[in-house]
């Protein structure tokens, strides 16, 4: 009896080392990756992580359908970081925008009719613009304010700062790709005159048009369109 | 035999203990934190913000004294955002910001880019999205102040616990003062 309980408490010593053992080769691998990104963008001088407070939980389905007026599959076909409003005319928050092909409308009560094909406009909040940009949308004291801090911590002269990107971006968000194929969920602004892509990264999940699954953001793992589509209801 | 069984006993509540720390203290921080600290922060509230400074210093004052005991924690309000570590400015947001009540944006500046998620930050920047937290009573609102403050001092939302200061209000966060969790989460962050 005492052979097997200590048999026993090998066995779970031995599964929990394991299991410690891989989670640290997966963060060590993950760490790796992030290291690699960064000196591929290197650059980008600032970097702004975002959090904030949001009304509205969009990890329920059910919300993200009910601010939304079409659901579709898309292609982005291209993507720019702004920080001006043409529309307003005046400066805003970083944003993304851009063209997407509609591949496949699964819901629309937006009134406008939308089929295959057809490419219309997006917006979406978080994105990289030029350093020179991202100061003109600042207050006086906030520009100061960088610049302060950019000239004590970095060895850039003005001229160089201008040349080099700002990267905003919402904390647990996904970076949205050209060529790349989403279900999105979108709604009409006025304010931009174009359809904003809502929900942070639960309203920009990646397709995979082969095995018809679409990316779950939060667990990284891909699940069928049509469970998706069933949650929806 | 009594001996090795005893050390492998041992081994194996270490290992159990170590995991369930290391998941329990990951959930609780973005990541990284206020560089220079959080026992001599200097706040600047911007013109634009005025008619919240009220609010704003109620919420620093939860933060400075939140009922649990010493925490590191000390914030002195000035007139210029020259050097502050937290500035806060209050914005009339378009239609895209539709939904968020306030925002805090931690500031990396570097000559190489840098992950948020494991470096720090010089200074943060809370902004008060006026059309959106309008919606919600001042005690709402102070609440959503204290959980940017969370945010700015390095606490990541904590989405499953509707009394943690740190729930987003769309999870519904019922407490808009600083909870214990919270309150121990920077002892532990500026504490080592």
């Amino acid at each position: 009896m005492k052979k097997i309980i200590c048999i026993f408490i090998l066995m779970i010593s031995i599964f929990t080392s394991v299991v410690i053992f891989l989670d640290y080769k997966k963060e060590n691998d993950v760490n790796l990756e992030l290291q690699n990104y960064d000196n591929v963008k290197s650059e980008v001088i600032l970097e702004n992580c975002i959090d904030a407070d949001l009304a509205v939980d969009y990890s329920n389905i059910k919300n993200l359908v009910r601010d939304s007026e079409i659901i579709a599959i898309v292609e982005i076909n291209n993507e720019m970081g702004k920080n001006y409003n043409s529309v307003n005319k005046e400066y805003v928050p970083v944003y993304t925008t851009g063209e997407l092909t509609i591949k496949e409308v699964l819901s629309n009560n937006s009134g406008v009719e939308l089929s295959e094909n057809n490419i219309i406009e997006y917006v979406r909040l978080g994105g990289e613009i030029s350093y020179s940009e991202y100061i003109k949308g600042l207050t006086e004291n906030e520009r100061n304010k960088i610049e302060q801090n950019l000239t004590t911590y970095t060895t850039f002269n003005q001229e160089q700062l201008y040349s080099k990107t700002v990267k905003e971006f919402y904390t647990d968000d996904v970076e949205i790709e050209s060529g790349k194929e989403y279900l999105v969920f979108l709604k009409y602004t006025n304010d931009y005159k174009k359809y904003n892509i809502v929900g942070f990264e639960y309203g920009l999940r990646e397709y995979d048009a082969t095995t018809m699954q679409v990316k779950n953001n939060e667990t990284n793992s891909f699940e069928k369109i049509n469970d998706v589509a069933c949650s929806m209801n | 035999m009594k001996k090795f069984k005893f050390l492998w006993c041992c081994v194996f509540v270490c290992m159990i203990f170590i995991s369930f720390k290391k998941t329990y203290a990951s959930s609780l921080f973005i990541g990284g934190k206020l560089e220079r600290g959080v026992s001599n922060m200097n706040y600047y509230v911007d013109s634009s913000a005025n008619g919240y400074t009220s609010l704003i210093n109620a919420a620093v004052n939860n933060w400075v004294d939140t009922g649990y005991g010493w925490n590191p924690i000390y914030m002195n309000p000035v007139s210029s955002n020259y050097a502050t570590d937290v500035d806060f400015y209050a914005r009339y947001g378009d239609e895209i910001s539709e939904g968020i009540l306030a925002r805090t944006s931690c500031y990396n500046i570097n000559e190489a880019s840098v992950n948020p998620s494991t470096s720090n930050w010089f200074f943060a920047k809370i902004e008060i999205n006026v059309p959106t937290i309008s919606n919600y009573s001042s005690y709402v609102q102070q609440g959503t102040i204290a959980h940017e403050l969370g945010h700015a001092f390095g606490l990541d939302h904590q989405n499953n616990n509707v009394n943690s200061i740190m729930c987003q209000v769309g999870n519904g966060r019922v407490v808009q003062t600083v909870d214990q969790t919270s309150h121990n989460a920077i002892n532990t962050l500026y504490n080592n």
